[in-house]
């Protein structure tokens, strides 16, 4: 663009310009010359054989001094007539160039103009689009500001009421309000299991949302693998003891410490285990931690029914729900799995799953150490 | 002499439920509904702990703390954040801000009144005039 404007100055067509004006000055230099020498030549020739010829012709000296007046008279009037001929030509030429530069400076204003009209409106829709982009970036940065909002607010606002449902339930039930029959108890526990199921969920979705706005941010702290994965376990006993199954785990030897988002590892740890219990009747559900190099391998390992093979591929899919056979008893978001998924992969890892019907289930997922610290 | 607490909170229900946990306990509750009241009652009453909501009307969570932080006497009183946890960061704003701890909201009534005494328990002496 301003390569354009800086050349505008000189403009299209001087080759034309040039041709015209070398030839008028081609002609103005050797035209001239040439008429001169052929018009000498010409006149001496002339001169000497007239005078030649006219001294043989009128032998009398009177005569032939009148004769050679009239002779010089009509040398001048044709010299003049030559003189005529080749100005008014010349003229014609110089005329003629001059009024062709002239014709081509208007072109070439004419074209500057245009050219200068144009460099401006490229400008300007230069400028427009610039505006347009920065508006439309402007916009972007708003919705996301409202994006980030709109889950801040919806998060505060779905849980205010649940605290309520749940903190008025709880004391119901631990008879802070006075004594409760046993029908009262019971729908009271309906109605705080099911507050507590609408809380995972509001949860669940907040998450799924902020990875997929991707508002999440994770931690980077370095914090010791080993103390998560007790904390975890204990979490999901009191779950396993009351299905009586086996809880076992093997992390020897320690892991260690590792750069992660602690709270998001845990995260994962415990939706997984929580589940290996939940769809186990019978049996052990085991975890098992190795540090490798710059990687940690975790694998959740249960003696449940196991799932299908068609639906290994949609297990990680968000509200994708086994369908157990056994159905609602078990109650799930439908969105953990996937939430999983997320969270390793913005940890830098990989998970997947590995099942026999009827004989268990496996997950194994990895993540890196962080900072490549070995142990 | 009973355990006093200021708890700010504009949620009617959510002020009721801790009120009612805490008087069981044998504590006195005091409420303000905003932010501004809140930094009023510290001023015109002593307190054992400070229970503070975040999303407040007037004046945030946040900035009561930082309030309550710059005023002499009332720096080593523990003030406790208690809110719906709204987006990943907000604990770490609430304890910059000034907070002593930070408990989420559903809170768990068989083990909230707990933890709250575990906060006075913790608190260095303060010195009633």
């Amino acid at each position: 663009m301003t390569e354009q404007a800086g050349g505008s100055g000189r403009g299209p067509a001087p080759p034309q310009i040039r041709l015209e004006s070398a030839h008028a000055h081609r002609w103005l230099r050797r035209g001239p010359l040439a008429v001169a020498g052929a018009y000498a030549l010409i006149s001496w020739a002339y001169i000497a054989g007239s005078d030649h010829l006219l001294g043989r012709l009128f032998p009398d000296p009177a005569v032939l001094v009148r004769i050679s007046l009239y002779k010089g008279f009509a040398f001048v009037a044709l010299t003049a007539l030559l003189l005529y001929l080749v100005l008014w030509r010349g003229a014609a030429i110089i005329n003629q160039a001059f009024a062709k530069v002239h014709q081509q400076q208007i072109e070439l204003q004419q074209a500057q103009v245009l050219l200068r009209q144009a460099n401006e409106n490229l400008e300007a829709t230069v400028a427009g689009r610039t505006r347009d982009l920065a508006d439309a970036l402007e916009q972007a940065r708003r919705a996301d500001q409202l994006k980030s909002a709109f889950l801040a607010t919806m998060s505060h606002e779905l849980r205010t009421p649940l605290n309520s449902i749940l903190g008025f339930s709880g004391i119901l039930m631990q008879g802070l309000a006075g004594p409760l029959n046993p029908e009262q108890e019971r729908q009271l526990g309906m109605v705080s299991n099911s507050a507590r199921h609408l809380l995972e969920l509001i949860t669940d979705v907040l998450d799924l949302s902020k990875i997929e706005a991707g508002q999440l941010t994770l931690a980077s702290e370095a914090f010791n693998l080993g103390d998560s994965l007790r904390r975890t376990l204990e979490t999901v006993r009191p779950q396993a003891l009351a299905k009586n199954l086996a809880l076992e785990a093997d992390f020897q030897p320690d892991p260690g410490r590792i750069v992660s988002d602690r709270r998001r590892v845990e995260q994962i740890l415990l939706n997984l285990l929580s589940n290996a219990v939940k769809f186990t009747e019978q049996g052990t559900v085991r975890l098992e931690v190795r540090r490798v190099g710059d990687r940690v391998h975790f694998e959740v390992r249960d003696t449940g029914q196991g799932i299908r093979e068609e639906d290994l591929g949609n297990l990680f899919k968000p509200f994708f729900q086994v369908d157990s056979g056994l159905n609602k008893q078990h109650e799930g978001t439908g969105l953990g799995l996937s939430i999983c998924r997320r969270l390793v992969g913005l940890l830098g890892g990989e998970i997947q799953a590995e099942s026999t019907w009827g004989q268990g289930s496996a997950f194994r997922f990895w993540l890196p150490t962080g900072d490549g610290e070995e142990r | 002499m009973k355990p006093r607490v200021l708890y700010i909170e504009d949620n009617e229900q959510n002020f009721y439920l801790v009120h009612y946990i805490l008087s069981a306990r044998g504590f006195e509750v005091r409420r303000a509904r905003d932010g501004r009241e809140g930094l009023q009652a510290t001023a015109e009453g002593s307190f054992d702990l400070i229970l503070l909501d975040i999303q407040l009307p007037v004046l945030d969570g946040y900035a009561v703390a930082r309030a309550l932080r710059e005023k002499e006497d009332l720096r080593s009183i523990p003030i406790v954040a208690l809110t719906s946890y709204a987006m990943p960061g907000d604990r770490e704003k609430a304890l910059e801000s000034g907070c002593t701890g930070y408990l989420e909201k559903p809170i768990d009534p068989a083990t909230f009144a707990q933890s709250i005494e575990g906060y006075v328990r913790k608190a260095p002496e303060v010195i009633d005039p």
